[in-house]
């Protein structure tokens, strides 16, 4: 990454690069502060964490974050969404979710693009779910169309099959950032559990 | 007797298509809008 996400602190960014996994990579957009032997988390900012890491590396740096209690704690504890930035704006995900953000709207091109795009067997979803799924991800694409003068692409234009793949592959995504369902209900994520799977090669750097 | 004339023929050029501006993507929007396209108010 040549240009810094103005949302990651240059902490964040310097561990980003550093970053293999997919938990690695959000364990990094979650630093806000590194200091002498503290650290400090963008969603708990105000809270600072001692820390004794024993190995120079990312890897050291979230070792010593499992071993303080407490830090451990607020990095299972992350909020999913914030507050749109105007009245006429809806949720988004946290910046700390910026992968998994690229991740489908990678996805969601591809279901246009791809001369193969395949649902995933292992996950069972209701027609009506999808027909919700798809009409939330036209929103933006709708708004940013009517900003840009331009026509967005039709997600309910899809086959149908492409429809449900594409609703299917959402849930399993949000599945690898730790977000089931279940979890969703909560409003909380957490990087523990957050797959060490690395970045797909399907988003581009 | 006089030559026949022959008619120019007008070779028939083909008429260039407008593409019309293709469809925005989601990959074409930027970090923030895909954040929001992510619709975390929809349950995975």
């Amino acid at each position: 990454m040549l240009v810094r996400d103005p949302e990651l602190s240059i902490a964040g960014w310097l561990l980003l690069c550093n970053a293999r996994t997919l938990r690695e990579r959000a364990f990094a957009r979650t630093v806000e502060v590194l200091d002498h032997d503290s650290i400090k988390f963008v969603h708990t900012s105000d809270q600072v964490f001692q820390i004794h890491p024993v190995e120079p590396a990312l890897t050291g740096l979230m070792a010593a974050c499992s071993a303080n209690t407490w830090s451990r704690d607020r990095l299972a504890n992350i909020p999913i969404s914030r507050a749109g930035r105007s009245a006429l704006s809806d949720p988004e995900l946290v910046p700390m979710l910026q992968d998994l953000a690229d991740i489908l709207a990678s996805e969601a091109g591809q279901a246009f693009t791809s001369s193969y795009y395949p649902g995933i067997p292992d996950v069972q979803m209701p027609d009506e779910h999808i027909e919700v799924v798809l009409q939330a991800l036209q929103r933006e694409m709708d708004r940013e169309g009517k900003s840009r003068q331009r026509y967005p692409v039709e997600f309910l234009a899809l086959p149908k099959e492409r429809q449900r793949a594409l609703a299917e592959r959402r849930r399993w995504w949000f599945e690898k950032f730790s977000i089931t369902p279940e979890r969703w209900a909560s409003g909380h994520w957490s990087v523990w559990d957050v797959s060490e799977e690395a970045m797909p090669e399907m988003v581009p750097a | 007797m006089p030559q026949p004339t022959t008619t120019p023929v007008r070779t028939p050029v083909e008429t260039p298509t407008v593409e019309p501006n293709p469809k925005l993507l989601p990959a074409e929007i930027c970090p923030q809008q895909k954040r929001e396209m992510a619709s975390p108010d929809v349950s995975p």
